[in-house]
Order: structure tokens, then sequence, then C-alpha cells
């Protein structure tokens, strides 16, 4: 809130901060599926939208990589460390175990799970990709769900949810698709959980 | 319009059917019930999303309605007029039956022997209250008196008794918190008048700007800072446009994004034919003064 307002104001402001008369102790649960679809479907409400990822050639990627001024510096350093490190270092020595903090997570594997994107935006399904959570194989995009067949997380991005559907095409769990596409990974992940 | 505009419209209306006053308490799944229907009611009113703003109010109200509706509809069916009583209430013992407050006979008026019960339920909470405003004793004893015939006059326009109003019985408490709040002012217009005749007392003034003598209530909900969103939204609708609504909503009272947030969404400030070349300093001056023209709208059409 604006602490600068002029001192006659901060009434007026304080009686609009408190006039939701949330209740502090208690949580409204999420908004029912079916509601969310139905206004949805009324006000044609957007999902965030997946920062839009420009497609260009690899000749250009590379010449905006080389043109960058730290790509000079960098490339000075390497030169510079290939030349001493290998007289700096003594090679019989072993590294020291606990160089790395933590250890190297699997990406998830579906178990013959499928994740289809229905309609999402473009550079969607790269984004999720390169979020590393699933295969790569796993992923997919799709125009509609019809004529799909198998354990599958079908994440919708025309009625804005997220369906596991088993094997016998029983849906067997549905939640709103959340916005961002960290946040959409980590719901598909619960919806996989479920299968 | 957006996922959260959806999310943080349905938390509020759940908040509010849960508890459309203080008091009153429903549970959780009626609660979900009546935000669920209360809001696609309101969708039907509208071709396109209004302002948050808007929606939020409305389906507030409807929601607050809806739920004393059905909580006097309970109580009527079940005659149990403790029915959904916040049990964290200790105003007072009990709610009285309300139906029988309210009826009226066109002889005999507010007739009916549960009239008899109610000045144990209301007389603590206006003693307090009189107290703290100064007013003791036997002046405190003819304040109440007189707000209990207040009650049952009728108004000048409508020629409706105020007893009449209420829908639960928990809408009295607040409703006779501010006809005490009335009738002291008028107690101390009174008293003030006397001031020049020799030997009665202090001055208005001197009683007045008593800081010992503060101007408050015991029950909250007549708390003029207990005010809820829709009421302020439907007393001011016109004072302010769409998009001053928008910004002094979002600022203030969803509170989900600073004036640092708006300062850096460029279809936010838009709004405002502030355009996307602008530096930051100067969008945050022409925000703050947009904020403080609607506060000062706001404030003035509250006072009046």
């Amino acid at each position: 809130m604006n602490s600068e307002l002029p001192q006659n104001l901060a009434a007026t402001r304080d009686l609009l901060a408190g006039s939701l008369q949330l209740h502090a102790t208690e949580r409204a649960p999420e908004v029912p599926a079916e509601l969310l679809n139905d206004l949805v479907r009324r006000f044609n409400v957007a999902p965030a939208a997946a920062p839009a990822v420009q497609s260009r050639s690899w000749f250009e990627a590379v010449q905006s990589f080389i043109a960058r001024p730290a790509f000079g510096m960098a490339a000075l350093a390497i030169v510079v460390l290939g030349v001493s490190v290998p007289q700096l270092t003594d090679f019989n020595s072993t590294p020291a175990s606990g160089s790395f903090r933590g250890a190297a997570v699997p990406a998830a594997t579906g178990t013959g799970i499928r994740i289809i994107l229905i309609q999402s935006q473009a550079g969607f399904q790269q984004e999720l990709e390169n979020l590393g959570d699933f295969e790569n194989d796993m992923i997919s995009s799709a125009t509609s769900s019809d004529n799909i067949t198998g354990p599958r997380i079908l994440v919708d991005f025309v009625a804005l949810t997220i369906t596991a559907v088993n094997a016998s095409d029983e849906k067997i769990h549905i939640a709103p698709l959340p916005m961002g596409a960290e946040e959409i990974s980590a719901a598909i992940a619960t919806a996989v959980s479920r299968l | 319009m957006k996922h959260e505009q959806l999310q943080r419209c349905w938390t509020a209306c759940w908040h509010r059917a849960r508890r459309p006053i203080e008091g009153v308490l429903v549970s959780e799944d009626q609660a979900t019930a009546i935000a669920e229907q209360v809001i696609r009611n309101v969708s039907l009113d509208y071709s396109e999303f209004p302002t948050e703003a808007e929606f939020t109010a409305r389906a507030l109200e409807e929601a607050a309605e809806a739920t004393r509706q059905m909580v006097a509809r309970e109580r009527r069916e079940q005659s149990n007029h403790q029915l959904h009583h916040d049990p964290e209430d200790r105003r007072y013992d009990q709610n009285l039956n309300l139906d029988r407050l309210q009826r009226r006979d066109p002889a005999k008026g507010f007739f009916d022997s549960e009239w008899n019960r109610l000045p144990t339920v209301l007389r603590p909470l206006a003693l307090a209250t009189l107290t703290r405003k100064g007013i003791k004793g036997p002046d405190a004893e003819d304040v109440f008196n007189d707000t209990l015939v207040e009650l049952v006059r009728e108004r000048e326009g409508s020629g409706r008794s105020p007893i009449l109003d209420p829908k639960v019985f928990e809408e009295l408490i607040p409703l006779h918190a501010r006809i005490v709040g009335f009738r002291s002012i008028d107690w101390y217009r009174r008293r003030g008048a006397l001031k020049n005749q020799p030997n009665t007392g202090d001055s208005l003034n001197a009683l007045t700007d008593n800081p010992e003598h503060g101007i408050q209530f015991d029950d909250s909900s007549a708390d003029p800072q207990n005010i809820t969103f829709e009421r302020i939204y439907k007393e001011c609708q016109e004072a302010l446009t769409p998009a001053e609504w928008e910004l002094i909503f979002t600022l203030y009272v969803n509170q989900s994004a600073t004036i640092q947030d708006l300062i850096g969404d460029d279809a936010f400030c838009a709004k405002f034919e502030i355009k996307a070349g602008v530096s930051g300093s100067t969008r945050r001056r022409v925000l703050s003064e947009l904020v403080e023209t609607a506060l000062e709208k706001l404030r003035h059409h509250l006072i009046n």
C-alpha cells in the first residue's frame, strides 16, 4: 500500500483495506472446476500467456551469440585457462569427494503416460520441455483430445483444465489449469501421480 | 479478465457467504454452494466481465443477502433461532425470535411478549457504549429507552419501522448500535443547548473534546471501520470512474498489487493514458496523484 498518502486520506485507505472482511484463520476452497469452466466460457478468460518464443535460424543465433561483448572475454579466458591449467594441475591426484552438492535428479519417466497439450500457445511445449521435469518424448501437442488412448494427462488450454485419464478412459483427476509454465508443470506432476 | 481475478472474487464471496454479518456462521459446504450460485447469477447479468471491483461488490452483496435469507428460512422451519449463530460470538446469550419481534398488529402495534426480552439483550451493549460516550446513570437509561422507541417508530419517508429491516436477529445489534449513536448525539445537543443557562454543567465542546469520551462503539459491527466493500461501492459507485475503481480496488481493497507493480504494468498504465515510453518516476507521480484524487472523492462521498 502507498504509505506516502496525506494524513487525511489514511482513514479512507484503512477503511478500504478492511472492507473485504476476510477471515484470517480460514482458507476458502479452490473455485469449483465446473464454475471455473463456465465462467471461462462466458467471459473468455485467458490463461497466463506463455512468453512468446521467437523462432530464428541457427545462423542468426550463432551470429547473435558471437556479437555479444562477453563472447570475446569468454573466448580469451578459455584460451588462457586451456594453456595454463594443464601445467598447474597434478593429473595423478583424485578429485575430492563431495565436490558436488546433491545428486543429479533424473527427469520423471512416464511409464507409458503421455502428456498432451491441447491447443497450447506457440512455444509452450518447448518451455515445458526446458523445465526438464518430464521426458521430452512424453510431451506432445494436439488440437483436441479425440482419438487419444492410453494413460494420459490432458492439458487443455481451451477448457483450462488438467485431466488425468487412465488406460480405461476414466477421468480420475481434474484440476484447473494454473498460470505459468512451472506451476503447470507442477500440476501435471500431481496429475501423473494420480495415474 | 484473468484467472487470479476469478479466484480472488471467489475467495471474497466465499468468506462473505460464510459470515454475512457478525454473529452468523454457516457451514463451509453451505458457503461454497451459496458462493457458487451467487457468482453464476451475477455473471448472467454481464455479457463482458465488468471491473473486478464491480463484479466483486455485486457478488458480495448477493452472497450476504442469500445467506441471510437461508439462515432466516432454516431458523423458521426448525424453530431454532440459535441455528447458524457463531459460537464464538459472546456479545449476548441467545438470539430472540425475530419473527415475533416483527409481528405487528394494526391496532396494538408491536405487541408480542418477545419484546419483554429484548431490553435484556440490548441494554448491556447500549449502556457500555453510552458510558464510553460519557452518558451514565439515569441519563443513559433515558437514552436507551428512547432507542427502543426508535426501533418501532415509523420513518417519515417510507412509513416503515426500523425493526422490520433485519432478516436475521444478529442484524438488530448493529442497527440498534447506530440508533444509540444517533441518540447519544441528540443527548449532547440538548445538553449543549443548556450550556448558556446557569448551573447546567459542562458545555458540548468540553464534553466532546474530552479524550476520555472517545466516540466508539462496543459492538464492532457498528464501527464505521467495519463497513463492507459492497456497501462502500454501492454508496460511492458514481463517485469514481471504472478505471479509478480498478486502481483503488487493486491497491487497497484486494491489495493484489503495489504501486510499484502498477508502474511496471504497461497495460494498466495505458488505462490512464500513460504512454509506454514514460519514465518510472513520471508514472509513479501520475498514479499517486490519481490515487489521491480517487481517495479524496471517496472520503468526501463517505463523509457526506
